[in-house]
């Protein structure tokens, strides 16, 4: 599990896993307000890509798309390197569609292509839904970052010297709570893997789900003010490599919020109670856990009796 | 190693006859009494001439699926319905340190590698019980001693452990049970109470009556698991199966690791083993970077911020914890969520099989990409498919999202489902 440690890692070769959203619910809404559309981000993106991987010439970058469809590759700098003999034809796969066929040149082409031709399949899927049935709006977050999880894994299994990971997360459609296990439990697997998760959220709002993700990896939460300035603070900030983070400072947020929300109101609580079984929140005191239907044998607990007050530890 | 082998000079007929029988007395001494389990290992399997250098110049196995079967077998055991489990545990850890903890038959010594693998342990029982409490008992020259109180700091356990090794005199097992017993007595009663005992010894050197223990933890809804390094001893077993524990031993450093550390994960609970009911927790918010505050628990000076208890304001440095001065729980919410997948497990893969239909076959593993086997070309072991998603997934990433991610990725990127859990 704990594959690398970090002096196994040279520290000036990073690989990164940008997970970016192309939810087109996300994108439409900016292009009519904020005048940032999907293609310009597309050419930032590009822009942004060439720059990190001329940083130092073993840098690996693997992009994963997350949409209302699902997550896919669309970008991988080792399969490209290593040439056919890790090329499978995968036609059948829409996720692997021929990640490797391009050379050093066109990533620029290649990448604007493979983002068009989602981002068209996914307005397509969008309106065609449009006429029947409510159409999915959730971005598939803790999808792209379990597969970003295993990517990084993938290289951490590869030969030594293994390139210092983290992960970068361009996101910008609000939290979904169903996804909230699935996203806090690819955050404490990256917290164990020691890779920061940066995160650029281009919406309109902040994601405590992204701002807890950021603190407990140790990466870096930005929200930039002006959304289609995207490249300035992309290189200003998640292109920063492990290393020279130590010596810069790196804008940090103001808070994160670690209060709990609970299952029944779904308030935000600072005091609250936890069923035994399941650790269920609650916000009042009830007869029954609503969630795992443990009946409560006791007495509304007081804090116990026989608690002893803990020495000072030294 | 290969007697049977053609002889270079084309010996005579009886000759040859002679060799294969002694090949047969080599092949039956070697299937039977004489060899040991160890010799039988390298003897029948032959492991060394399934290597193969790869282009890293890291050693591979030629064909790695009867091994990737056999790691998966793990997992297959685990339960994947949703069971109720012990998820406030408060668990006292019994480490042998008699004489026999001073034997070098793991080396350096048991007592280094008992003391390397339970600092592990400490560190993966925290990571996947975070609202639990653990503390560590020796038993050394006859006496039990506690070496740390139940406590939720791993790092205290770990450097209470690391001062006081030193191998002496005999193990006693009552000792030992006895005083788990009474440090897991004040506990709340929603705890779940277990004991596990490292043991090194082949014998236990009691003042009294050690079945009156085991019937006292027994009463006390004491879970006992034993962890052996020697050989099974008939009073641990006893133990063990009493109070619903487990007895293993460990046949080599690496064996008990695993054994160690399936201690980690909350074991499956009764009903009426802890009676439900709601714990008032507190979830306290992080003072700016910068604010100096004396923080409740070590009476120290911080500037890097503190957590404040919403009850009685008190400042705590981390967390969780219980508040100082009005002993609520102080926790914040990724802690519960970590505890989360205990709860909701990713049901385990099945093995793709050649017959099932072998068109459009994907040719990489979903979640990292890596060549599948199957195709043309492809790599050696097994294609896991998830029964959920049907996606196909290689063998490590069926590790990983088993043993660390749990998530499975190809269900992430669908719709939810009426069976998947609740979000």
């Amino acid at each position: 599990m704990a594959q690398g440690t970090v002096p196994s890692r040279t520290d000036d070769v990073s690989l990164m896993v940008i997970t970016l959203e192309i939810n087109p619910y996300i994108w439409d809404k900016h292009g009519m307000g904020a005048a940032f559309s999907i293609q310009a981000m597309v050419e930032q993106m590009i822009i942004f890509v060439n720059s990190y991987l001329l940083l130092h010439h073993q840098n690996q970058v693997a992009i994963i798309t997350a949409g209302t469809e699902g997550c896919a590759y669309i970008f991988d700098s080792a399969a490209s390197k290593q040439g056919p003999s890790n090329a499978q034809p995968a036609a059948t796969n829409g996720s692997a569609n021929g990640v490797s066929e391009e050379g050093e040149r066109g990533i620029g082409s290649i990448l604007a292509s493979r983002i068009q031709r989602v981002v068209s399949e996914a307005e397509q899927k969008w309106k065609d839904g449009g006429s029947g049935g409510e159409p999915n709006r959730t971005t598939y977050l803790s999808g792209a970052l379990s597969m970003a999880l295993c990517y990084v894994q993938r290289c951490l299994r590869g030969p030594k010297p293994q390139p210092q990971p983290r992960m970068l997360c361009i996101h910008g459609s609000p939290d979904a709570p169903q996804q909230y296990i699935a996203t806090m439990n690819a955050m404490f697997s990256a917290q164990k893997l020691q890779v920061p998760i940066d995160v650029c959220m281009i919406g309109g709002q902040d994601s405590a789900f992204l701002q807890q993700a950021a603190h407990l990896t140790g990466g870096l939460y930005q929200k930039p003010p002006r959304p289609e300035a995207l490249l300035q603070y992309l290189l200003m900030v998640p292109a920063m490599d492990l290393h020279s983070r130590q010596f810069l400072l790196a804008p940090r947020p103001a808070g994160v919020d670690f209060r709990a929300s609970c299952f029944c109101h779904k308030k935000t609580i600072d005091l609250g109670f936890v069923c035994s079984v399941c650790l269920s929140i609650f916000c009042q005191f009830s007869r029954e856990c609503s969630t795992c239907g443990a009946v409560y044998t006791m007495a509304r607990p007081t804090p116990a009796a026989g608690a002893k007050r803990k020495e000072p530890e030294a | 190693m290969s007697p049977a082998g053609p002889h270079p000079q084309g010996p005579p007929a009886d000759a040859l006859l002679q060799d294969a029988e002694e090949d047969g007395d080599l092949e039956a001494e070697e299937a039977g009494r004489d060899a040991r389990a160890w010799e039988r290992e390298y003897a029948d399997e032959r492991s060394w001439e399934m290597l193969q250098e790869d282009d890293a110049g890291l050693l591979r196995a030629l064909d790695v699926t009867a091994q990737q079967r056999e790691r998966r077998r793990r997992h297959l055991a685990a339960p994947a319905a949703r069971i109720r489990r012990g998820m406030i545990r408060y668990l006292v850890l019994v480490v042998d340190l008699s004489r026999a903890a001073a034997e070098v038959d793991f080396h350096p010594s048991r007592m280094a590698v008992v003391a390397a693998l339970v600092e592990v342990f400490i560190r993966e029982f925290f990571d996947q019980n975070p609202l639990s409490h653990l503390g560590i008992i020796a038993l050394r020259a006859g006496v039990a001693q506690r070496l740390t109180e139940l406590s939720g700091s791993p790092q205290s356990h770990i450097t209470a452990l690391k001062a006081s090794l030193g191998a002496d005199g005999e193990a006693s097992l009552q000792n030992g049970l006895d005083l788990a017993r009474a440090a897991l007595a004040p506990i709340p009663a929603y705890g779940h109470r277990e004991v596990v005992v490292v043991s090194s010894a082949l014998t236990t050197c009691d003042p009294g009556d050690i079945h009156a223990a085991i019937a006292a933890c027994k009463k006390h809804r004491i879970r006992c698991s034993v962890v052996g390094l020697a050989a099974e001893v008939y009073i641990c077993a006893t133990l063990a199966r009493l109070t619903g524990g487990t007895y293993t031993i460990a046949t080599s450093e690496g064996h008990l690791r695993d054994l160690l550390l399936e201690h980690a994960p909350p074991p499956p609970a009764l009903q009426q083993d802890a009676p439900a009911s709601l714990i008032r927790m507190g979830f306290p918010q992080r003072q700016p970077d910068g604010a100096a505050s004396i923080c409740a628990c070590h009476a120290d000076l911080r500037l890097d911020g503190a957590y404040v208890c919403p009850r009685c304001k008190a400042r705590v440095c981390e967390l969780p914890t219980e508040c100082h001065v009005c002993s609520i729980t102080l926790m914040s919410s990724p802690h519960l969520a970590r505890s989360y997948h205990h709860l909701f497990p990713v049901p385990p893969y099945d093995e793709w099989q050649a017959s099932s239909s072998s068109a459009a076959l994907p040719a990489t593993c979903f979640a990292c990409q890596a060549g599948l086997p199957g195709v043309a070309g492809g790599a050696t072991g097994v294609r896991l498919v998830c029964p959920r998603c049907a996606r196909h997934f290689c063998f490590d990433c069926d590790a990983i999202v088993h043993e660390s991610l749990h998530n499975c990725p190809g269900c992430e990127c669908r719709p939810a489902a009426p069976d998947d859990p609740p979000g």
